[in-house]
């Protein structure tokens, strides 16, 4: 999907060590939708649990893993994640309750039926996900 | 807090993990802990605000108090869903 804008939230000459920082970084694509998110060094990762004097890291929004802060490769980086209808760069930045993320493996859970369905049936599995969308799991 | 940004921190805080980070990050920032979650940072494009990220959603932005050397006020609070939408009403209120 195409990338409309990119806009770096804090400035890129506040990051005192390209290879150890992390920054949020927002997007807006050409479905007219704003997606952020954090993209951070590996270096950082190790310092954020230091941070935390823990030995993993808070459970927390997964971040978009990069060699260096700098605008060429982060630029380069949501390119990438914006590739086959940018499906990474909105899994990155989602903002998911839990009851959504229930829904959601429920949904999973009544295509796989379906689609199972279908198979014992010898139909055809040519079917858009989309139509999964409205389901009952009570019958399962 | 204007009124548009507390409208967007009520939207945001109906999320229980959401509010119970926010909690957490202005507890910290009263102990001026910058390094807590993601890390501290000023806003692109103002002088005085700056920003606090927890490691899952909350966003909590504030800035130096004019009356009170070293005070800080919290004018924000946010989600990354409604982080854009905060930071241009804030780049529209402060330098």
């Amino acid at each position: 999907m195409k990338v409309e804008s990119i806009t770096f939230l804090s400035d890129l000459k506040d990051v005192k060590d390209i290879f150890d920082d992390n920054i949020d970084v927002s997007v807006n694509l050409e479905n007219g939708r704003n997606y952020v998110l954090v993209v951070g060094t590996p270096k950082n990762l190790l310092r954020l649990m230091e941070n935390e004097k823990s030995d993993f890291l808070s459970p927390g929004d997964p971040i978009v893993i990069v060699k260096k802060i700098t605008k060429e490769v982060i630029e380069e980086t949501i390119q990438a994640y914006a590739e086959d209808d940018a499906y990474c760069l909105k899994f990155y930045s989602a903002e998911l309750d839990t009851k959504t993320l229930d829904v959601l493996k429920d949904r999973s859970i009544a295509r796989d039926k379906l689609l199972d369905d279908l198979i014992e049936k010898g139909q055809s599995i040519d079917i858009e996900n989309y139509d999964l969308i409205d389901f009952n799991i009570d019958n399962l | 807090m204007s009124s548009t940004l507390s409208n967007v921190s009520k939207k945001v805080r109906k999320d229980k993990e959401t509010s119970k980070s926010l909690d957490k990050l202005e507890e910290q920032l009263k102990n001026g802990e910058f390094h807590a979650g993601r890390g501290a940072r000023k806003l692109s494009g103002t002088q005085t605000v700056y920003y606090m990220r927890a490691g899952n959603k909350a966003r909590l932005f504030f800035k130096y108090s004019d009356k009170e050397n070293g005070a800080v006020e919290v004018i924000g609070e946010s989600n990354k869903d409604k982080e854009q939408q905060v930071i241009d009403n804030l780049k529209q209120n402060y330098e």
